[in-house]
């Protein structure tokens, strides 16, 4: 394989990888506070791309903007998720919370077609064109990913170690019980966990659809794909969330790149599956 | 009691009125229609991974009843179309098809976006003997002895082949040729044809399959391009995943290497989502579509005009529009002998010659085997390739 061929892989495993980890971070945040799943998480990421088309596309927003508009936007569907979807079901059984939190996934996605239309939409990279490594093309909007990637792992680090929001979901993840004792409502705990979640949802949505197209039928693919990148790293690792996200993303284009993609899922699940029964929880473990 | 006697009061007054509405017949205009509709069934993935080929097909169909009820109708009686949404999901199809035949009482039904769904409908179609006019090639679905199931369209095993022979001929790919395909079971029979097509000619054949929920084709193009292939065969018309293809193929400077695709990728979608650029050189091989309004047939620059109208200039039919468009006014024309009646459709059908429509010239034969009911032949088959902005047609003779 020429370095040109290699180099190719790598930018787009990294690539992919960097959008799996962000997804696999608000994964992680939200289980290691709520120990919840949220398997239509990926409907958020679709829905958030579709608004930042709209907004720079339709409304002609400055891309800044854009970005912090989908962040909050991110905020307030957590905080929905959390008022009006899981506090009615809060005392309920887990899988009914579960079950709760897929069902708003479906309408989340119905929703979305039946105002976009089920077909999916160009969305123009952030900035065009592309940078030569060794010969291969390695696309501005594959930097920008990493770079938001980078940006966002940083700043869910500061906010969980520097802010009373942070030390609120460390306490709660660590002994959630104990946390009730000293007063922190899980209300609140759910909030901020709901609301960092999605804003990373929305912003994984918002990066990757100038690769993927805006809409259309990826919000199950998304939602499995953060789901195994953190099953890979650590379900209480917030750095081996991102760092499964990698591998996971890594592993598939290398596996694209030589076998083909018909191999794809087989090579990235057993691979997942090696983790469940060797290192079940995961590359840096922890609680 | 005065609130209620006035609440009364008004309640009788609305009465009265409607009844006297109700009455009264109208200054101008024509007599209400006494005919009931004819009802045909339409079974399409509109929402789901094939929404790409089932939304123009049901658009197709409800295009060319719109059509049908301008004209009068049929003999006086409108087309009712009754469309139900299969998703893509045969188990949903098979339902459907039942609700159709027995609870809405279609004399017809059409549609089908997948082989799996047209199977489901054909032998629904047989079993409670409803005329069932598919989207689908005649070989994939009907089997000889069928009496219900017919096919405006063509010979699936006829056209890939003469789509590899122009491969050889058209383009000279004598050494290896990938063939990438999506997971169906048609784009698995597209790489069986071309090994046995281009096998015995020396040709290496590569396939490749993808996923139509692969979030990114650069990989992809990476193993292409170490393949060193002579080019690549493109099928596949689940938009966007050929739109993706093209995309990376031009994202990873890959645009020399010659891809040549299936006419049902040839969509206005395939133009918006990939960008006019990524689909420089483009060939598209085997187009029912002249696309160029100087050669253009009337019966295609119909559709194109109807397409052009609804959604803007510039747009033009996937090869799934002219399937069911195609298919209505085959069954419109039957149904003038036949009316509503099931068995006279069937037996009209098979009288059905020489019509010429957008994909072609349809001829149904007396008899019950597939051949019979399958009304297109390779013919008037045409190159497309994309240069400066819009398809044009390439001269290529068999």
């Amino acid at each position: 394989m020429s370095a040109e061929s290699l180099v190719l892989l790598l930018a787009t495993g990294v690539t992919k990888g960097a959008v799996y980890g962000l997804l696999a971070l608000g994964f992680h945040i939200l289980y290691a506070a709520t120990r919840m799943l949220h398997f239509g998480y990926g409907a958020v990421a679709v829905l958030a791309g579709l608004i930042a088309l709209t907004l720079t596309n339709g409304l002609h927003f400055p891309f800044w903007l854009t970005l912090i508009v989908i962040i909050l936007l991110g905020w307030a569907v957590g905080q929905a998720h959390n008022k009006w979807v899981l506090a009615p079901v809060r005392n309920r059984d887990q899988w009914i919370q579960m079950i709760a939190l897929m069902a708003i996934g479906i309408v989340v996605e119905n929703a979305y077609a039946l105002i976009w239309g089920k077909m999916p939409k160009a969305a123009p990279a952030f900035t065009p064109g592309a940078l030569s490594v060794l010969g291969a093309p390695v696309s501005y909007q594959s930097l920008w990913i990493i770079g938001i990637t980078v940006v966002s792992v940083l700043a869910i680090k500061w906010l969980l170690d520097y802010t009373l929001m942070g030390k609120s979901l460390r306490g709660a993840s660590n002994n959630p019980l104990a946390a009730r004792l000293m007063g922190i409502s899980v209300m609140s705990v759910g909030g901020y966990a709901y609301g960092i979640s999605m804003a990373l949802a929305a912003l994984g949505g918002m990066v990757i659809s100038p690769i993927t197209f805006a809409g259309g039928q990826f919000a199950f693919p998304l939602t499995m794909k953060g789901f195994a990148s953190l099953v890979m790293g650590g379900m209480f690792s917030p750095i081996g969330a991102v760092i499964g996200g990698l591998l996971l993303g890594l592993i598939e284009s290398v596996t694209v790149g030589t076998i083909g993609s018909r191999y794809m899922d087989v090579v990235s699940m057993s691979v997942l599956l090696l983790f469940l029964l060797v290192r079940p929880h995961g590359l840096f473990g922890g609680e | 009691m005065k609130f209620k006697a006035f609440l009364s009061y008004i309640v009788v007054v609305t009465m009265g009125i409607t009844l006297f509405i109700a009455c009264s017949k109208p200054a101008q205009g024509p007599a209400p229609a006494t005919k009931p509709p004819i009802k045909i069934g339409v079974i399409v993935a509109a929402t789901g991974v094939r929404a790409g080929a089932g939304g123009p097909e049901k658009e197709g169909a409800v295009w060319a009843a719109e059509k049908i009820n301008a004209k009068g109708g049929i003999n006086g009686q409108r087309i009712e179309l009754v469309i139900e949404d299969d998703e893509g999901n045969e188990t949903n199809t098979a339902s459907l098809a039942r609700k159709l035949a027995t609870v809405n009482n279609v004399s017809a039904i059409i549609g089908g976006t997948s082989i799996a769904s047209t199977k489901v409908l054909g032998k629904t179609a047989e079993e409670l003997k409803v005329p069932y006019l598919a989207s689908m090639y005649g070989d994939l679905f009907i089997n000889n002895g069928d009496k219900y199931s017919f096919s405006p369209w063509g010979l699936y095993n006829d056209e890939y082949t003469w789509y590899y022979q122009y491969l050889l001929k058209g383009q000279g790919w004598k050494k290896k040729v990938v063939i990438l395909h999506d997971a169906t079971s048609s784009g698995q029979l597209a790489a069986k044809i071309a090994k046995d097509v281009l096998g015995p000619a020396g040709v290496e054949v590569v396939p490749e399959q993808y996923q139509v929920t692969d979030l990114e084709f650069a990989s992809t193009w990476v193993k292409i391009k170490n393949a060193r292939p002579d080019g690549v065969f493109l099928y596949g018309g689940t938009i966007p995943a050929p739109a993706a293809i093209m995309k990376a193929r031009m994202e990873t400077g890959n645009s020399n290497i010659t891809v040549v695709a299936v006419p049902s990728i040839a969509t206005k979608m395939l133009v918006d989502l990939a960008s006019p650029a990524a689909l420089e050189g483009l060939v598209v091989v085997g187009s029912y579509f002249a696309f160029d309004p100087k050669t253009q047939p009337p019966a295609e620059k119909e559709l194109f005009d109807i397409i052009a109208k609804s959604q803007g200039t510039g747009n033009y039919p996937a090869v799934y529009h002219g399937v069911t468009w195609d298919a209505m006014q085959i069954l419109a024309k039957a149904m003038e002998t036949a009316g509503g009646d099931r068995e006279k459709v069937v037996t009209a059908l098979h009288g059905i010659k020489n019509s010429t429509l957008t994909l072609g010239t349809h001829n149904f034969g007396p008899g019950d085997t597939m051949a019979d009911h399958t009304s297109l032949r390779v013919k008037d088959l045409k190159i497309l390739k994309w240069e400066k902005g819009a398809f044009q047609q390439v001269p290529y003779t068999p």
